[in-house]
């Protein structure tokens, strides 16, 4: 779960593109055609005809399916969740960095958006260009730190708003100073 | 070739085409003993198969709760993971109860 200030804003939440995700699964859309593919291609070439099972083998063929399919259901959501796991959120005082990859390994990183110092945009191939995503690289002041969003929607419109939240922060933490003088 | 020689050959040929032996044809497709697949193996595979669905969906179900701080999305999303999950399950179930009834 994700802790704000009393006065903090979760301004974006930016995951992967959904071409990521699609891309991520396709090849489930063979494993599960295979039982189908299968299934069509013995009875139409009949090559299984010198085995026989005692018994429906129709209802083997079935119950074996039935399980195969559902690891590939499970499998898509394991994807699904290292998609949705997987974050970017800004908030009107930090940037919150939290990479999930696979179930056993997470990552979270925070920032305040008065430590960006360079926010880098990203979009290079045919597809990125035309569904408009691409990868979003913000250098911090601390040097260690940078972080890489990778594939995320609308790259230049969020680094648009980074810059516009930062902004805002900076003026804020001017203003207090100003007053404590 | 005269009727007769015909005839003769006729013969000749039925002859030798009696005289083979072509069960080695047929015989295979036919008098092969089926493959019986006890139905113990394939519930106690299932079994297993079970038990690992249910580990991994617990460690999903822990990934929702923990980390996915949309409740409503994470819910949803969960309804939909165990309809589909439940639907193979069942269809499955039912198939294995068929064949070891067909047994």
């Amino acid at each position: 779960m994700i802790k704000l200030d009393k006065d903090e804003k979760i301004l974006l939440e930016i995951r992967k593109h959904w071409f990521i995700l699609l891309t991520e699964t396709f090849f489930l859309l063979f494993l599960a055609a295979i039982p189908f593919v299968l299934f069509t291609g013995v009875s139409l070439t009949h090559v299984l005809r010198f085995i026989t099972v005692e018994g429906s083998g129709t209802s083997i063929f079935v119950a074996l399916s039935c399980i195969w399919l559902l690891f590939v259901w499970l499998t898509f959501f394991v994807i699904w969740t290292d998609y949705y796991l997987d974050i970017l959120i800004i908030t009107s005082k930090k940037v919150i960095d939290i990479e999930q990859k696979g179930l056993f390994y997470r990552d979270v990183s925070t920032f305040r958006l008065d430590k960006i110092q360079d926010i880098t945009v990203k979009v290079s191939g045919l597809i990125p260009t035309m569904l408009h995503f691409g990868n979003l690289y913000i250098q911090t002041a601390s040097e260690e730190q940078s972080f890489a969003a990778i594939g995320i929607p609308h790259p230049d419109r969020i680094k648009w708003q980074i810059q516009d939240a930062q902004n805002n922060e900076v003026d804020a933490l001017r203003e207090m100073w100003m007053k404590g003088r | 070739m005269d009727v007769a020689t015909q005839r003769r050959y006729n013969t000749y040929i039925l002859t030798i085409h009696t005289s083979m032996n072509y069960s080695y044809l047929a015989g295979n497709i036919t008098t092969r003993a089926p493959i019986a697949i006890p139905s113990q193996y394939l519930w106690s595979g299932f079994l297993i198969v079970i038990l690992m669905f249910v580990i991994l969906s617990a460690i999903l179900a822990y990934h929702w709760v923990t980390y996915g701080y949309k409740q409503k999305r994470t819910k949803l999303i969960g309804t939909i993971y165990l309809i589909g999950s439940f639907t193979f399950i069942i269809i499955a179930t039912m198939a294995l109860i068929a064949y070891s009834s067909s047994l």
